[in-house]
């Protein structure tokens, strides 16, 4: 094949600084895009295709690695900014090509996740990795799947090139606010990542218009725009994250918004410490918050407010929004609307299809729901099933919260157990807090099981 | 009264149009394969015929368009008593008149819809974790080992994706294999012994290389790890050798 690599050795090295220097872009999807060509190979698939899991757990669907990581910007959180001490090196575009259609022909990859720090200006960089992309797409025919990170400050007539080479652009927002962006990122300004944004929004609106009246048209960037940003370098909360995330979804049609959680990598002075560990269960809410945004139906309102305006620790989003709003509990399973059904912790979207399917044809009881594939540890507490309700506890129990969080033990009722019996059974020799003790009594189904064991 | 098929779809829609046609209420049915001559059961050979499984492949197309795919996925498993779960699922839908996959609470569909489910993924898997090996210019290899034979279900996705090399996906544990040129796939069967695939290359090595940068040592996970790549289809996967 052509287009020679420059020794082994070399290229070695450059895939280990340049792969490593981009782990810290969170997105992995290859979905979104159904690219296929007769004359070249590859293709991209709808769904997106994960290929391994690396150590830590994420998913590798793309080759994913800098065309260089020597950067001119000096942006606090950033390990590639120039006055950190950090090996460097840049792939040549026809290096870069040659690898991933090698890395392509061997099932390893769906493509390429090309992003830079700025070499020299936004430019020169942007006609770097065109220039590979190009070698890509017309000399090896590559129709798989191409995500390109575009750099802020750009030329739009590059940004619109790119699009016609790659299925997916991204611009990253990286911090949640302009305040912090200024604080830590001062080289880069909010209008000068916004814009791009809006160039890719335009520039898509108006390829859906020239491909409604020629079929020919060449597409743009079919999979649409993302962008990511860091949580936890900045003291911004969770509800101007989720905020800022509904807008920028609404405003420029994102497919997907990331987040990424801080990795110590540098001492600034307003910088959490090396010694703090990354916030990586706030990351983990924060995209169970996105999920329950865009296929639960949920508002940001409603997931934080202004009481609560960061995401609960102990337990998932759904099940925070559900203990605060005891008024909507317990929903009966075969009368509930669908949306309604969405919103029970427990019940997700496949289980929700499977009980409005199933109940057309008979109604169903707390047995079946088991059976539709429902969670059952989280959504006893909150349904009836022909009027039935089997929560081992009362719905609006004090002791709810701390079940949900698993601080106490999850127990099932059985058919023979008195009220309450699981619940005290397991609850038994464990060192409880008094308070805990003190709901546990309360409780006249515990009393009542006190006596009956 | 026992239905004895011979081990290909077709036999077995055949066998559910006679049972049909007969209207047995009691009927089981059994492939030829796992059939040792002895049963309880008065038995019937099926002789397979086209016609009688394209009837009934459309009357399954009529109750959902997806019906027919889920059920042939779910025989690719040739699980023990697969045959029959499909026959009770097959009535439970005409009977119903609807998708018998809608009927989740009904056990036996449950139980088919579980294994269908479990075929489809594990296709998705081998879609993740066929590694080519190359062994000339535009010929490559692949050794897979699923559970279930599921070759069928991803040679059209990587014919079309590499339309112009020729490649071969050995199932080592069925061996059965995928043979693709320009012109098309097909499967072939595999003989006793293999030989194996060609280690070592330079790409492999670049690969693994790769794979250790990109994982973010402050957020190691093994056990996340585990759940994606499970310990028994690690063998052939470069990264992991």
């Amino acid at each position: 094949m052509a287009g020679q690599t420059t020794g082994d050795f070399m290229l070695e090295e450059k895939l280990k600084i340049l792969g490593d220097a981009a782990k810290y872009d969170a997105s992995c999807s290859s979905s979104g895009s159904g690219r296929a060509g007769k004359d070249g190979f590859g293709n991209a698939h709808m769904a997106g295709i994960c290929h391994t899991w690396a150590a830590d757990g994420r998913c590798i669907s793309l080759l994913k690695v800098l065309m260089s990581n020597a950067c001119i910007y000096n942006c606090s959180y950033c390990v590639n900014r120039c006055e950190n001490n950090t090996p460097r090196a840049a792939f040549t575009p026809e290096e870069l090509a040659c690898l991933t259609t090698e890395f392509y022909r061997r099932n390893y990859i769906e493509g390429l996740f090309l992003s830079s720090a700025v070499v020299r200006s936004p430019d020169y960089t942007m006609e770097l990795m065109l220039k590979a992309l190009r070698i890509l797409r017309n000399e090896y025919r590559f129709y798989g799947y191409i995500h390109l990170k575009v750099i802020p400050g750009c030329d739009p007539r590059l940004i619109y090139e790119a699009g016609l080479l790659a299925d997916r652009l991204s611009v990253n927002i990286e911090l949640p606010s302009e305040s912090s962006l200024k604080l830590l990122a001062p080289q880069k300004q909010k209008p000068a990542i916004l814009s791009p944004m809006d160039s890719i929004k335009a520039l898509k609106l108006q390829n859906a218009e020239e491909r409604k009246l020629f079929r020919s048209a060449p597409l743009f960037a079919p999979a649409g725009q993302t962008t990511q940003m860091i949580v936890g370098a900045t003291p911004d909360t969770d509800l101007a994250i989720l905020k800022l995330s509904k807008s920028l979804y609404k405003r420029y049609q994102m497919k997907r918004v990331y987040f990424s959680a801080y990795i110590p990598v540098g001492n600034h002075p307003v910088l959490p410490g090396p010694d703090k560990p990354a916030p990586l269960l706030r990351e983990h809410r924060l995209y169970q918050a996105d999920w329950l945004m865009r296929f639960y139906k949920f508002d940001a309102d409603e997931i934080v407010d202004g009481n609560h305006p960061n995401l609960d620790a102990d337990v998932d989003p759904k099940c925070s929004w559900a203990l605060r709003h005891p008024e909507f509990f317990p929903v009966e399973v075969n009368s509930a609307d669908y949306e309604m059904l969405l919103r029970v912790p427990g019940i997700g979207v496949k289980s929700a299809d499977r009980i409005v399917a199933a109940r057309r044809h008979r109604k169903l009881d707390p047995e079946d729901l088991r059976k539709m594939g429902v969670v059952m540890k989280r959504a006893q507490y909150f349904v009836t099933a022909k009027g039935r309700y089997i929560g081992s506890v009362p719905y609006d129990s004090p002791l709810l919260r701390d079940i949900l969080a698993e601080r106490l033990p999850f127990a099932q009722m059985s058919l023979f157990d008195p009220p309450g019996a699981p619940l005290l059974r397991e609850a038994r020799g464990l060192s409880l807090s008094d308070s805990t003790l003190a709901a546990l009594n309360t409780l006249p189904l515990f009393s009542a099981a006190k006596t009956e064991i | 009264m026992l239905y004895v098929y011979d081990n290909t779809f077709d036999g077995l829609l055949t066998a559910i149009f006679d049972i049909y046609a007969s209207g047995d209420r009691e009927a089981v049915i059994a492939p030829s394969e796992k059939f040792d001559g002895f049963s309880l059961y008065d038995t019937r050979n099926v002789t397979t015929d086209p016609a009688k499984s394209a009837r009934v492949q459309k009357g399954l197309y009529r109750l959902g368009k997806e019906v027919p795919a889920r059920i042939y996925k779910a025989w690719l498993s040739r699980a023990d008593g697969v045959e029959d779960l499909i026959l009770a699922a097959v009535r439970a839908g005409f009977a119903e008149g609807c998708d018998p996959f809608a009927l989740r609470h009904d056990n036996a569909v449950r139980r088919l819809d579980d294994i269908c489910r479990k075929v489809g993924s594990e296709a998705e898997r081998m879609l993740q974790f066929v590694r080519f090996v190359r062994l000339s210019e535009d010929m490559y290899a692949a050794d897979i080992e699923p559970e279930y034979d599921v070759l069928e279900l991803i040679g059209d996705h990587f014919h079309l994706r590499f339309p112009q090399n020729r490649f071969i996906i050995r199932d080592l544990r069925h061996r059965r294999a995928i043979v693709s040129t320009s012109s098309g796939w097909h499967i072939t069967s595999l003989p006793e012994s293999n030989p194996p695939l060609p280690k070592g290359g330079e790409y492999e090595t670049l690969w693994r290389t790769y794979f250790k940068a990109i994982a973010n040592e402050s957020r190691i996970n093994l056990n996340l790890q585990r759940q994606h790549v499970p310990l028994k289809y690690r063998k052939h996967l470069t990264e992991f050798s």
